[in-house]
């Protein structure tokens, strides 16, 4: 299994650069692939590549802002029966590459 | 005209293989190409729903061009089914998906979770077994196409995330996406439940094919690692869906 490093590197890669910028969504193929593959392996080459993303102007979507408020919990203890259900006729989720 | 199909050089030993690992890998490579064509027709729905909801050009951009990708993913595992396979391995087709639907959800609610469920959830789950995957991986033509499909896949899942980061998206929103995100991940992991339980019995891991129990670990894995954090990340309550994860909700 991928180790917790490489895991963490992978969050970043994706979910932090996804939420703070849309021009990092849209950077270097050759940046996204080697932070993704090279984590937990070469930390030289990630961190190069890392260095890559920083160095991208990013433009922000009000990302920060928006984790710092505080936000309604809607049903947060609610029993199941409460909770809206995703219809079960199957298919119920997106296609799955497995 | 038909996109081509890469040309993988393909690898003297694996003449030598046993044909039992031969069709083992050509039959997963050619199940996977198939299922990725059922991706671009998602990003067929997730481009028009990101066009619906007038998200950044950007954004929108990169889902469009999900939809090439994705048929590129396709060829990448034709090409390795046909080279691994003793046999003809024809192409498959496109064919039309169903699409998740939500319901009571407005409209513009629904698109909002269609691109949540596809690309924040689906996607970066993908990533993770793409991971799993290339992190056994060894015969070089393989590893080749899972670095390409892994390095598309981040940024398809990244459109998810880059929207919730958006200023298109408020309080009002990320309340509905935390209302809907239990929900959502129990049909997406009962779907890899579904997924994993047709995968064949066996494993050949350096050829890029995990067993179905290491996958389906990978997969937790995400959920914890990954989408959970990114939604409490993306100022999503997941409290809910965390109480779900956590009560052993996978185990159904």
């Amino acid at each position: 299994m991928p180790s917790s490093a490489s895991r963490s590197k992978l969050f970043h890669t994706i979910v932090v650069v996804g939420l703070s910028s849309a021009s990092a969504a849209c950077g270097p193929k050759e940046a996204t692939v080697a932070r993704a593959t090279d984590a937990g392996k070469d930390s030289a080459s990630a961190d190069a590549a890392d260095d890559d993303a920083s160095d991208a102007t990013p433009v922000t979507f009000g990302a920060s802002d928006a984790a710092d408020e505080p936000v309604v919990g809607i049903g947060n203890n609610a029993p199941d029966a409460a909770i809206p259900c995703v219809r079960d006729a199957s298919p119920s989720c997106w296609p799955i590459y497995v | 005209m038909a996109r081509d199909e890469p040309s993988l050089a393909l690898p003297g030993d694996v003449a030598a293989l046993d044909v039992e690992t031969r069709r083992f890998v050509a039959t997963t490579a050619a199940r996977r190409s198939e299922l990725e064509l059922r991706g671009a027709a998602a990003f067929t729905v997730i481009t028009q729903a990101l066009i619906d909801l007038r998200a950044d050009l950007r954004i929108v951009d990169l889902a469009a061009r999900a939809i090439g990708d994705e048929l590129d993913h396709s060829a990448i595992y034709l090409a390795l089914a046909r080279a691994y396979a003793t046999n003809d391995v024809p192409a498959p087709r496109p064919e039309p998906i169903e699409v998740p639907v939500y319901p009571g959800v407005s409209d513009d609610g629904q698109r909002l979770l269609q691109v949540v469920g596809m690309c924040s959830i689906n996607e970066t789950m993908a990533c993770s077994f793409l991971e799993l995957c290339l992190e056994g991986a060894t015969a070089a033509p393989v590893r080749a196409g899972l670095r390409t499909v892994l390095e598309d896949e981040i940024r398809h899942a990244r459109i998810g995330w880059a929207y919730l980061g958006s200023p298109d998206v408020g309080d009002a929103e990320r309340r509905l996406v935390s209302d809907w995100l239990r929900p959502m991940l129990r049909a997406q992991w009962r779907g890899w439940l579904d997924q994993m339980a047709t995968l064949p019995e066996g494993e050949r891991i350096e050829h890029g094919c995990p067993s179905a129990a290491a996958i389906a670990q990978a997969a937790r894995a995400s959920l914890r690692d990954l989408v959970l954090p990114g939604f409490a990340e993306a100022g999503i309550d997941i409290s809910n869906a965390l109480g779900w994860f956590e009560s052993g909700g996978l185990a159904s």
